[in-house]
């Protein structure tokens, strides 16, 4: 029997391992894609700006084409990737630029994209619940 | 020798857990690496405007030595004809890109628990947009 009770303890400990080894390496994944969709969008959306206020010496950002491009992206890129197929998505974008003006301490034009997951809990152990994911990028065009 | 017996039954089971560990490192180091590749390689597309035929040879040749497979094994549709880069969102000027490759073992001993090779490997896709840099002349 005591036998048998140490065999169920090892047995428990090495299937809550294993658990938690795979929830981890798949979080790690979301992480990553979902990084990597960040720095998509945030490049992505720099890539519009304003020809018209350029040859005024101007830089400013086409807001709305950048946030066509990141919805595009969020949209398409969503029913791809497994986990992010079954959670919310939601983003922000912050343009610095001429014409919206600089965070204190910058004058560099940029676009900064954050992106939320939230999905069901990635974590089969009880004790451990992380159901929002939430990665950023920033692109910035030095001039 | 009760014992013994015991000892020979746990054994294999016990030795799955340390199987599946190794297993999952690797296919995970694997899927990181493979993103990795993927990744350097779209940037170089978007300064291109398309995969170009060096570039898509040098990241096949990357992918292939990764994960020890040849090319018909992989499945690549990727954007071969120049994209331009636009003054206003035009999803018909993005490059698009979709490369999957096999993960041959998912489950360590699975004929142990009935599973048939088969049925223990997928395919790991990445699939996406990216927008062109190249200016047209």
């Amino acid at each position: 029997m005591k036998v048998f009770i140490v065999f169920l303890g090892i047995l428990i400990i090495n299937v809550s391992f294993l658990s938690y080894q795979g929830d981890m390496g798949r979080y790690l994944q979301v992480q990553s894609d979902l990084k990597a969709m960040a720095e998509e969008c945030a490049a992505g959306a720099a890539l519009y700006y304003d020809e018209e206020a350029y040859s005024d010496g101007l830089f400013e950002f086409k807001y709305e084409e950048g946030r066509d491009y990141i919805e595009f992206i969020l949209e398409e890129s969503k029913d791809k990737v497994p986990v992010i197929q079954k959670s919310d998505l939601s983003y922000e974008v912050f343009f610095q630029d001429d014409g919206l003006g600089y965070e204190e301490g910058e004058e560099i034009p940029s676009v900064t994209v954050t992106i939320t997951a939230v999905t069901e809990d990635l974590f089969h152990l009880p004790f451990l619940e992380i159901t929002k994911i939430k990665r950023a990028a920033k692109y910035e065009l030095p001039q | 020798m009760k014992q013994l017996i015991v000892l020979m039954g746990v054994l294999p089971i016990m030795l799955i857990f340390l199987f599946q560990y190794t297993l999952d490192q690797k296919n995970n180091d694997n899927i990181s690496r493979f993103q990795e590749i993927v990744y350097q390689h779209k940037e170089q597309a978007k300064q291109e405007g398309c995969f170009t035929s060096d570039i898509r040879e040098e990241m096949v040749g990357e992918i292939e030595a990764t994960f020890g497979i040849t090319e018909a094994e992989m499945e690549l549709v990727l954007e071969d004809v120049p994209q331009y880069r636009t003054s206003i969102f035009d999803k018909r000027e993005l490059i698009y890109y979709k490369i999957s490759v096999p993960i041959e073992k998912i489950m360590a001993g699975n004929r142990f628990f009935g599973i048939s090779d088969k049925d223990n490997q997928g395919m790991y896709t990445i699939e996406s947009w990216t927008a062109s840099e190249r200016i047209r002349d």
